[in-house]
């Protein structure tokens, strides 16, 4: 068995540009946001990114202008408003959306994990999401002639999500109560290349006694991460809380081009690391009071 | 919109996005399912995001993603898991609010304007293409107004009754078991034939010149059209002092 603990700046390294890209978490929770802000301090660029609900990393990658094309079933921050950086981006034309639903965007990433090439439904009938997807085809049931879409699954090249702990090899364990409004098991399953951030590394023999909480078995993962708050300034159920201070900044800031430009600057190219940043925003001392 | 819910139906709410969806979308639903609850439809049950059957005898004042953990429910499925149940018809109930809705009831949360280069880039569409794609009565809560109620929408998130007459049945869809529209001056719903949009009743106070003046078009207007029936005095006491005493769901709406 295959030791799978890197660091977050090599992690983030095995990701090209122009790649495909899927984001786990949904909404502000669990949304990989350490290995977001490494992959826009990296420089990487033009990005397609496959965000089905992680709506905060969507937009900051948005912002920081390294996504060519984003698939979403969601641009939003919850009460903070919607995502603002995604909303300028596609009004003035530079961003293209591919609009999925949750069923939808779900079952392509079930197709995939079941190897298959494309799922059917009914979801898009008389709706106007096939006229602006490549993805989505009409086609007539073979057995009731009844009229579907075929719709392509999905095929990320690199899937990066926060998890809550993992042991080295990546075995990705879920707590037993958990906000399950997510499609992180989908996606886990359909990914080609798996990288993780999680809360906590523990032990190989914590792991093994509680198998049936292994939610992303180790075979299926490609690197691990340890992230603590990673998922700040969004939050991770069970572990903490929405840090309202950051997200109304930032969703303050992030309202102009100018604002967002210098909040990257302060909370991602300023600092030089992951912990960096803990610090910055005001370390253990404003850490601890987020959590659960 | 406590009125339109049966008893032992299952109704589908949203976890909620931003302001004002939240409250069209999901607070002023799960009142509503409380109070059905409490008077005709004590089996009325609630998926509500990714809950089914959560206790909605004590809501929490504020929903955080921890607080739905520790949200006493039957199940906690995941949003793959909760489509599913809408798609093969276990859901009787939807509840959806719209940036527009039209003359057929075709909603619209995604973009105004084109989608390539949208004048305003809204929120997606969720769940909100399934809900109207399924066999389910929707329950659609919205404010009047001519910018939201426009003869068509600019993208077809959700397919009501697409262009009218059997025009949903002949695209492949399942008929809809009943569509109400709920607004801050009016109700609506839709004319058996032509499927276009029918004002059903005006809230008290409200003319339907009023009506009128809020929408884009004009829906059918019957030769009398009735006032919407006003909560009861008991209806007033379970919202206030039972379901909703700190005023978390329906702020001051009442």
């Amino acid at each position: 068995v295959q030791e799978k603990v890197v660091s977050l700046g090599e992690a983030v390294a095995l990701i090209p540009s122009e790649a495909v890209v899927c984001l786990g978490g949904a909404g502000l929770r669990r949304n990989p946001m350490a290995m977001t802000f490494e992959m826009v301090r990296q420089g990487r660029r033009d990005l397609h990114l496959m965000a089905p609900a992680a709506a905060l990393a969507a937009d900051v990658l948005v912002g920081a202008g390294v996504v060519r094309r984003l698939e979403t079933v969601y641009t939003g921050l919850y009460e903070y408003g919607l995502a603002p950086n995604v909303r300028r981006a596609a009004e003035s034309g530079q961003l293209e959306i591919e609009d999925w639903t949750e069923s939808t965007i779900s079952n392509r990433f079930r197709a995939a994990a079941h190897g298959q090439p494309f799922f059917v439904t009914g979801v898009f009938l008389g709706s106007d999401h096939p006229k602006y997807s490549e993805n989505i085809r009409p086609i007539t049931s073979p057995f009731s002639d009844e009229p579907l879409h075929a719709v392509r699954a999905a095929a990320a090249d690199y899937t990066i999500m926060h998890g809550y702990q993992s042991d080295s090899y990546g075995n990705v364990q879920w707590p037993v109560r958990r906000n399950t409004d997510d499609f992180d098991q989908e996606i886990a399953q359909a990914a080609r290349k798996l990288i993780v951030s999680v809360e906590r590394i523990v032990s190989h023999e914590q792991i093994v006694r509680n198998s049936t909480l292994t939610h992303i078995p180790g075979r299926w993962v490609t690197a691990i991460v340890e992230a603590p708050f990673g998922a700040h300034p969004g939050e991770c159920d069970g572990y903490y809380r929405v840090d309202d201070e950051s997200l109304s900044e930032y969703a303050r800031r992030a309202g102009t081009e100018g604002g967002m430009r210098e909040w990257l600057q302060q909370y991602v190219y300023g600092v030089r690391d992951h912990y960096d940043y803990l610090d910055l925003i005001g370390g253990m001392r404003r850490l601890s009071q987020l959590n659960l | 919109v406590a009125r339109e819910l049966g008893n032992g139906q299952l109704g589908y709410i949203g976890v909620g996005s931003s302001a004002t969806a939240d409250t069209f979308a999901v607070r002023i639903p799960i009142a509503a399912a409380r109070l059905a609850q409490l008077t005709h439809a004590p089996d009325f049950g609630v998926f509500w995001g990714n809950l089914l059957d959560p206790d909605l005898s004590t809501i929490p004042s504020t929903w955080t993603a921890d607080e739905f953990v520790n949200w006493p429910a039957a199940a906690s499925l995941t949003t793959g898991e909760g489509n599913d149940m809408i798609l093969r018809g276990q859901i009787d109930v939807t509840f959806d609010s719209a940036a527009q809705v039209d003359r057929y009831g075709n909603l619209n949360i995604t973009v105004i304007g084109s989608h390539s280069h949208p004048r305003v880039r809204l929120a997606g569409s969720l769940a909100q293409t399934e809900h109207l794609a399924s066999a389910v009565k929707p329950i659609v809560v919205v404010r009047l107004k001519p910018r939201t109620f426009v003869d068509r929408v600019d993208f077809i998130t959700s397919s009501g009754y697409l262009s009218g007459g059997r025009s949903r049945e002949e695209a492949g869809l399942p008929s809809l078991r009943d569509y109400r529209i709920i607004t801050d001056k009016a109700i609506f719903s839709f004319e058996h034939e032509s499927r276009e949009m029918i004002l059903t009743s005006t809230h008290p106070g409200v003319s339907v010149a009023d009506v009128l003046a809020n929408m884009a078009f004009e829906p059918l207007i019957a030769e009398t059209t009735p006032e919407t029936q006003l909560p009861s005095r008991g209806d007033l006491h379970f919202l206030r002092d039972i379901i909703d005493p700190e005023k978390v769901l329906l702020g001051g709406e009442l």
